[in-house]
Parts: structure tokens; sequence; C-alpha cells
């Protein structure tokens, strides 16, 4: 049987403000403040529109590392997930 | 060895008490008091605001000796607001001080749905600087130089910005000078009106520089910011500027100087995220202070927006 990768979205409500390719995001959830570097600004931008697992986030990590997707991208990928969400970022959803 | 207790040879009985208002801004205070050390400070560096406002007075606040006796060396006075805070109790000599600080809170709690940072702002030509720093940074140094030196003071402690339009409110109150701060400003300009020292307090040594006449005729002017400088005194160092990017920014004031940004929430990130974009953002590295007074009258300084 597969393993199935868990699936995120980005948290409701998240706040922007992008300047020379530095992000920041306010979650008004926690009342926090996130400084975060363009790839985890696009992972998190596009788990806005839909939902984001490790195959599409290595497609992001393709496009910004301007990379062919190898063999640490997915252990990368993975890694990025898990502490988006433990910054309250994402959301983890229901298959 | 005597087991004698003397009577302090400066004991006399307590003052009655009087009673002012005060108008900073906005804002209205009535202040009683039986110190006369506080009237003298109050009408020395506030000499130039409205002292005779008969208007409704947004904080009551009472400075008083606890005790009956008058010893300059003992900590018995207090400063309490009618209805809201009482200030540790401290020796007399120290009321300016203890003062300024409950003004602070005074300021706090009336505009706690402003963003309120820990920092210093003057305004030129329509430019506000907003000077930011870490306690000992040089930040109130610099803030009562360029005041004394034709800047508009709009505060020395507490920047204070509308999160409905990003604008700032001045206050144009007294400028707290600490430590060696206190006798460099002096020599700077031997003719500026200080209150009394305040000795030993828990920031050291402090005294409040009035602000200059024109800054406090002008207060209800407001002013939009033009500049974040992140103040680095260190001595021996050559006068630097080095532009900060915004995102940096913009976490040094959250994390650093700004008072109620979490208390405010989505309303604290918008109106710094505005402020910080509407600017642009420097650390300062300085030594001598002529030098940044110099650096702030150049056009390097105002060329740059």
């Amino acid at each position: 049987m597969a393993e199935s990768h868990p699936q995120f979205t980005a948290r409701d409500g998240l706040m922007w403000r992008s300047w020379d390719d530095e992000h920041l995001v306010f979650n008004p959830a926690s009342g926090e403040t996130h400084l975060l570097d363009s790839i985890a600004a696009a992972v998190i931008r596009e788990a806005e529109s839909s939902r984001m697992e490790t195959e599409r986030c290595c497609l992001v990590l393709e496009r910004q590392l301007c990379e062919r997707n190898g063999e640490e991208f997915e252990q990368l990928a993975s890694s990025l997930l898990n502490q988006l969400d433990e910054l309250g970022l994402l959301v983890e959803v229901s298959q | 060895m005597s087991s004698v207790v003397k009577q302090p040879a400066a004991a006399h009985s307590v003052q009655p008490s009087k009673s002012l208002c005060l108008r900073t801004g906005d804002l209205v205070y009535r202040i009683e008091t039986d110190l006369p050390e506080l009237l003298t400070a109050i009408t020395t560096v506030y000499r130039d605001f409205d002292l005779t406002t008969k208007d409704f007075a947004d904080f009551h606040l009472s400075a008083s000796r606890l005790s009956r006796w008058k010893n300059p060396f003992s900590r018995d006075a207090v400063i309490e607001m009618i209805g809201g805070f009482r200030s540790p109790v401290f020796s007399a000599s120290q009321v300016m001080a203890h003062f300024e600080w409950s003004l602070n809170r005074c300021v706090f709690s009336c505009f706690f749905h402003r963003l309120i940072l820990h920092a210093g702002v003057l305004e030129r030509g329509g430019r506000a600087v907003i000077l930011v720093g870490e306690s000992g940074a040089g930040k109130s140094t610099l803030t009562a130089a360029l005041a004394l030196n034709g800047w508009r003071l709009l505060s020395d402690e507490l920047t204070i910005l509308s999160t409905h339009d990003g604008s700032l409110t001045g206050l144009a109150r007294p400028i707290a000078l600490k430590n060696d701060s206190i006798d460099l400003i002096k020599s700077l300009s031997p003719h500026a009106r200080f209150g009394p020292t305040s000795f030993d307090t828990p920031k050291g040594d402090v005294a409040h520089l009035a602000p200059p006449t024109d800054s406090v005729r002008r207060v209800h002017e407001s002013a939009t910011p033009s500049s974040f400088v992140f103040v680095d005194f260190e001595p021996g160092r050559e006068l630097e500027i080095e532009p900060v990017p915004r995102t940096r920014a913009f976490m040094m004031v959250a994390e650093d100087a700004a008072i109620n940004y979490a208390a405010l929430g989505a309303a604290g990130f918008t109106t710094l995220a505005n402020a910080i974009e509407s600017a642009d953002c420097y650390i300062l590295h300085y030594s001598r202070l002529q030098d940044a007074i110099a650096f702030f009258a150049s056009d390097e300084w105002t060329s740059r927006r």
C-alpha cells in the first residue's frame, strides 16, 4: 500500500507584505509575524489556492531554485511543510 | 556608640497641596502636589505649554509625600493616577523622572488604539525621521541634539502612529537624558533649559531638556514617517549610514520597539508595514554627536528622499 503524504492548506486570513524578495506574513490566529524567504512564501501562497502536499511542494522548489527535482527535494519539501505547519501558517487537512 | 536618632536638618512640615493643569498636545493633566520640587520642575521644562487650561482633564495625578516630614534623602514620595496606577515609592528629589514616567503611562492608556513605538521622532521640511535604538544606543541624545539644531520635536520616547492613516501624533514633551548625555547636551547647548537632575533612579541619573518653543507651538501639526533610522552609538566609530532591508527593519521595530504591536494584532501589522513601506530605513553608526548633527543637515541626507 502506497504511503499517503499529508495535505495542507494555508491558514485563513494571512496578511502579507513583500519587499526585495523577502516576505512578511502576519498570522491573525496566533498574532505572530514571520519573516519568510521566497521559497517558503511561494509554498504558502500556492497553498492558499489549493491543497499542498509533498509532490506539489517539490514542483515549487524546482521552480524557485531553478533546479531539476533531485533526490533531496522530497525530503526538503516534507521538512518545509512540517515547519510551516508547526508555525501555524499551514493547516493539515484530512484527505 | 550613640543611640540618639537625629532628626534630619532639612526636615520641616509638608507643604500644602497645590494644583495645576498641564496640556501636552491633545491631553490635559490635572496635577495636585505638595512637592515644591515638582512645581518648580514643571514650570521650568513645561514653561512654553499651556499651564492654565480650564478644559476637562483627561488624567488626574497626585504627587505627594507619604510622611509628615520632609527628608530629601528618604524614599517617601509617590505619584498616583486617580482611578489608575501608583508609582513605586521614590525620593522627592527624583520626582521629575517619576512624573515623566507617569505621563508616559497616561499616554499608553490613552493611545492604546494607536501603534506606539519606543522611539524618538523629529520632523524637518515635512520629513519625519523616526530614531529607533535600544537603551544606551544614543537615541535620546541624538533626538535632543537635532531638536536643538532646527528639527521639530514630535516626541523623544514615544512615537505614536495612527492605525487609521499612519500619521504621527506629536507630544513635544521634555527630552529625558541620562547619565553622560546630560552634560554632553549641556556643553553642546549651554543655554538649553533643563529641569532638575533626578539622581540614582532605576535608569541612572535623569534630567529633562525643555523642548524647543517652536516644537511646542506646532505640536498639533501632524507628519508622516519618511525614514526609520536605527541608532548605534559606538565609541571611536566613524559616522556611517547603511541601508537596511525593509523586512529586517520591520522585524527590528516590531520585536524591539513597538510597545503595543502584539496587542493591536492585524491593525499593528498593517500600520507598521505601511509606515515602513513609505519610508527609507538605515542604520546610523556614530560616535561624535557633532558628526551626526552635521550629517542630518547635509545634502547627503536631504537628497535621500
